[in-house]
């Protein structure tokens, strides 16, 4: 159980682990708990299917800048758009090292990792953990602070122990909500003020 | 000034070029291969492919004057050469396209900021 605000207050890199079945939430979860300039590196989802998720949950996008691996390795997307970046496909590490690199100058408060072991899937566990030590000194050399994600499985546990060592602090499971209400919660309770 | 078989001979400066750019395409293409999927294999593989005709074109027309015809030589040279030197004009354009791409999508987030 973790608070991951306070968790990314006293570490600068984190490595968040999680089941399968847990991950769409604590992905929502992280996003609505980070306030702040975020930039959302995606491997997994699509952009649009993550702007579905959120916009579900009714996550604030306004201050998330996406880095999408995904949709330009599926079908055929622009370099990028308004608040995305699109790189060619999750295996393409030296292109995707290049653009964080440029996007960390910005100073951004987060950055979230979605998901360092779907990686995996494209490149060899020593390439992925070789990346991901490089983009976490990266990150340490910035303001920022960064959360990667990994899923808990016997195929990933190479990768997670690799990674787990490079970053500053390991946590799993379930995500204690932040004392900082999310959008949802402040319109319930404007409609009680309001009623009242 | 004819340029063929005869210019060339007996020098190992240019048995040196011929062998570097090979080795040069070889090194190319193996690090494209490493690059699958990448932003940059299409330019790396144009790269090899490039470094490969200009160095065709030395090839050509130091060893084949004896089997072609002068024309037939002079051809050859010349096209490898325009194509080899026009695959690396691609190459230097994609790798152009792609920073000024990122550099305009960082402006833009500074501006925003700022």
């Amino acid at each position: 159980m973790a608070n991951i605000k306070s968790e990314l207050k006293l570490n600068h890199t984190i490595l968040f682990t999680m089941p399968s079945g847990e991950y769409n939430k604590n992905i929502v979860d992280v996003a609505r708990a980070l306030s702040g300039n975020v930039c959302y590196i995606t491997t997994n989802k699509t952009l649009d299917s993550l702007r579905e998720n959120f916009t579900k949950k009714k996550v604030n996008m306004k201050d998330i800048i996406f880095i999408d691996t995904i949709s330009k390795a599926m079908m055929k997307v622009p370099d990028q758009s308004e608040g995305v970046y699109y790189v060619s496909s999750p295996g393409a590490l030296t292109e995707l090292s290049l653009v964080v690199k440029k996007f960390l100058k910005h100073e951004f408060d987060y950055l979230v990792f979605d998901a360092v072991t779907n990686l995996l899937t494209y490149q060899s566990v020593n390439m992925c953990s070789k990346f991901v030590a490089d983009l976490v000194d990266k990150v340490k050399k910035s303001k920022t602070r960064s959360v990667f994600y990994a899923i808990e499985s016997a195929e990933n546990e190479a990768m997670i122990s690799k990674v787990g060592t490079v970053v500053d602090k390991v946590i799993g499971g379930k995500i204690v909500k932040s004392p900082v209400t999310s959008l949802e919660k402040v319109e319930k309770l404007k409609t009680k003020k309001e009623l009242q | 000034m004819v340029v063929g078989l005869m210019t060339f001979q007996r020098s190992l400066l240019l048995v040196v070029a011929i062998l570097l750019g090979l080795v040069a395409t070889v090194v190319t293409f193996m690090n494209s291969r490493k690059l699958k999927g990448d932003i940059f294999e299409k330019p790396f593989v144009y790269l090899s492919l490039g470094i490969f005709l200009a160095t065709f074109s030395l090839i050509a027309v130091t060893f084949f004057q004896g089997v072609l015809s002068e024309i037939q030589v002079s051809l050859i040279h010349d096209i490898s050469f325009i194509l080899g030197l026009g695959l690396m004009l691609v190459v230097s354009m994609q790798i152009t396209k792609f920073l000024t791409g990122l550099g305009n999508f960082e402006k833009n987030l500074s501006n925003k900021k700022g």
